[in-house]
């Protein structure tokens, strides 16, 4: 059984993990969580580019959005780089995004058979 | 209709963030004994007039811009009444907002719970300044999560880094269960 107790000492370990990653994030990732986000998947989404990117120790942050106003197709993935260029992902599940965390974030390749533009 | 409870429960509180609330507190309540669930979610936010009140339980309507239908409400209102349960909305400008849906337990359209720890976690990292309340009441316990607790511990550690958000998922479910 988990108890609050053990929380300090990830707390302590995720500090420090944090510590050695200093600096900016290089990407920010926002997930669409509306009524039409949720309803299609976008949990599962959301969750694998937290775990994926942690898993690659990559900069990126991710944060949640409500509706996006293109519902149909939902889950939808903005990522944004440095510099403010967006790339927007549609129909998203959690397989595309830890694809898509291994080439956009780790190596700034954009998957475009997965972007808006694709279909 | 959502396919659990947990995100019906994120939608719903994810309008209390939209309507700026401070407070946000959900009670769940799981019991075979009084043959009910029930999914309550209260917050302090901006509420609503009574013209608001009855606009947002019509499917066509919704605050945003970028679309023009909203169906979180509505949803969340069909899943009450399809399981002969009672759906409550109360709201008062400036003071906040009730909703609260109750069902029979044994109803074959109660929607499964679906992963709970998942959507609390979630709902606070939409805004971690927002104090968020989480109680659950079965028959065998009641357990308590409070959002306020946990930023203590964790200091300037955010819930939503990978390792700390799956911990509090886990811990949450485990309690439920």
């Amino acid at each position: 059984m988990k108890s609050l107790a053990d929380l300090k000492a990830l707390r302590d370990q995720t500090k420090k993990r944090l510590d050695l990653r200093d600096g900016e994030s290089d990407y920010r990732v926002v997930v669409g969580m509306g009524t039409c986000g949720i309803a299609a998947g976008a949990r599962p989404v959301l969750n694998a580019f937290v775990e994926e990117i942690a898993k690659e120790n990559l900069k990126a942050s991710v944060t949640q959005i409500g509706c996006i106003g293109m519902c149909s197709y939902e889950p939808l993935v903005e990522i944004y780089d440095k510099e403010g260029n967006k790339t927007t992902y549609v129909h998203m599940d959690a397989n595309k995004a830890v694809e898509i965390v291994k080439k956009h974030i780790g190596q700034g390749i954009v998957c475009e058979n997965y972007t808006i533009g694709a279909k | 209709m959502m396919e659990s409870l947990s995100s019906t429960l994120l939608d719903i509180a994810s309008n209390s963030v939209r309507a700026c609330a401070k407070n946000i507190g959900i009670t769940f309540v799981d019991s075979f004994r009084q043959d009910l669930v029930s999914l309550e979610i209260k917050d302090d936010g901006k509420g609503m007039d009574e013209e608001m009140i009855q606009k947002v339980q019509d499917p066509f309507f919704t605050t945003r811009t970028t679309r023009r239908i909203g169906l979180g409400i509505p949803f969340f209102k069909e899943m009450a009444e399809q399981c002969e349960g009672t759906f409550v909305l109360e709201s008062k400008v400036n003071v906040g907002t009730r909703i609260k849906a109750s069902m029979k337990k044994s109803h074959w359209d109660v929607p499964p719970r679906g992963d709970m720890g998942d959507a609390i976690v979630l709902a606070i990292c939409m805004d971690e300044s927002i104090h968020f309340h989480f109680d659950y009441i079965s028959d065998e316990k009641t357990f308590c999560f409070d959002s306020l607790e946990i930023r203590e511990i964790l200091g300037d550690v955010s819930i939503a880094e990978a390792e700390i958000s799956s911990w509090l998922k886990a811990y949450i479910n485990e309690s439920i269960q």
